[in-house]
């Protein structure tokens, strides 16, 4: 399938947010963003519409446009994956971020007790490896290789900007996935499972996976 | 310590820039930035001990 790859603008926000939420959903019921993101789950405009923003904003987060590639096909975004340092996986970034496009301390505070399930489990950050993250295709163009051609532009990045190597985090059970990032070099380094996100999630956990040099 | 809510607010807005706050806002929602410090600051505690 003819194809283009470019770094990702604001514009493309709205897409984005629906490749993140289908990144973070991964292949069970719930995304991460379900939880971020008050309101009913499930990909609703409201929560698309709220991420965008956040994507959009000034004030950088690992969120933002900034980090993210996008594949294009006949001028629509197909699909996409972000590249960041750890330095750059801040919190308080996002927080500010998020407090830019209209997010008040009370809603933070909500975001950070539907979140503590995630927080529990998951794996962290490796650090001297450049994260891999919010990688999705819509379900249209699966098939065409789009992740691997994707994954190979950030692991060029890797190597020329002397990172120890590639780090990124997969629900376990993802088979498909994990087949994908095995297939470019990445290896599951370890895992953590929590009875309390296998009830949230239908995943007994997460796994870090880690391409080293 | 503050008396009423005009008090509490003075309270807060000296003791607490907008920094501090969002650190602690938001210090629990992934542990990648907040486990490697929380390594760090338990290292740094036991070195000077």
């Amino acid at each position: 399938m003819e194809h283009t790859t470019r770094d990702a603008q604001a514009s493309d926000s709205g897409e984005m947010a629906k490749l993140y939420y289908l990144a973070g959903k991964s292949h069970v019921a719930v995304s991460i963003y379900d939880l971020m993101v008050p309101g009913p789950y499930g990909m609703t405009g409201d929560r698309i519409d709220r991420m965008a923003r956040i994507i959009a904003a000034e004030a950088p987060s690992w969120l933002s446009y900034r980090h993210y590639r996008v594949i294009e096909v006949d001028g629509k975004v197909a699909g996409g994956l972000a590249t960041f340092t750890p330095e750059d996986d801040s919190n308080k970034d996002l927080g500010k971020a998020m407090m830019e496009v209209g997010w008040g301390v009370a809603q933070m505070l909500a975001m950070s007790r539907r979140l503590k399930v995630w927080a529990k489990t998951d794996t962290g950050r490796e650090p001297g490896y450049l994260v891999v993250e919010n990688v999705a295709t819509f379900e249209e163009y699966r098939g065409n290789g789009f992740t691997s051609e994707l994954l190979a532009g950030a692991i060029e990045r890797a190597g020329n900007e002397g990172h120890k190597g590639l780090q990124l985090t997969v629900m376990l059970g993802n088979e498909p996935a994990i087949a994908v990032y095995e297939k470019a070099g990445f290896k599951v380094e370890k895992t953590r499972e929590n009875k309390k996100f296998e009830k949230v999630f239908s995943s007994p956990g997460v796994g870090q996976m880690l391409l080293k040099f | 310590m503050p008396r009423s809510q005009g008090d509490y607010d003075e309270y807060r807005e000296v003791t607490m820039d907008q920094e501090k706050m969002l650190e602690l806002l938001t210090e629990s929602w992934f542990p990648a930035t907040r486990s490697t410090s929380t390594v760090w600051s338990w290292r740094h505690l036991e070195g000077s001990a």
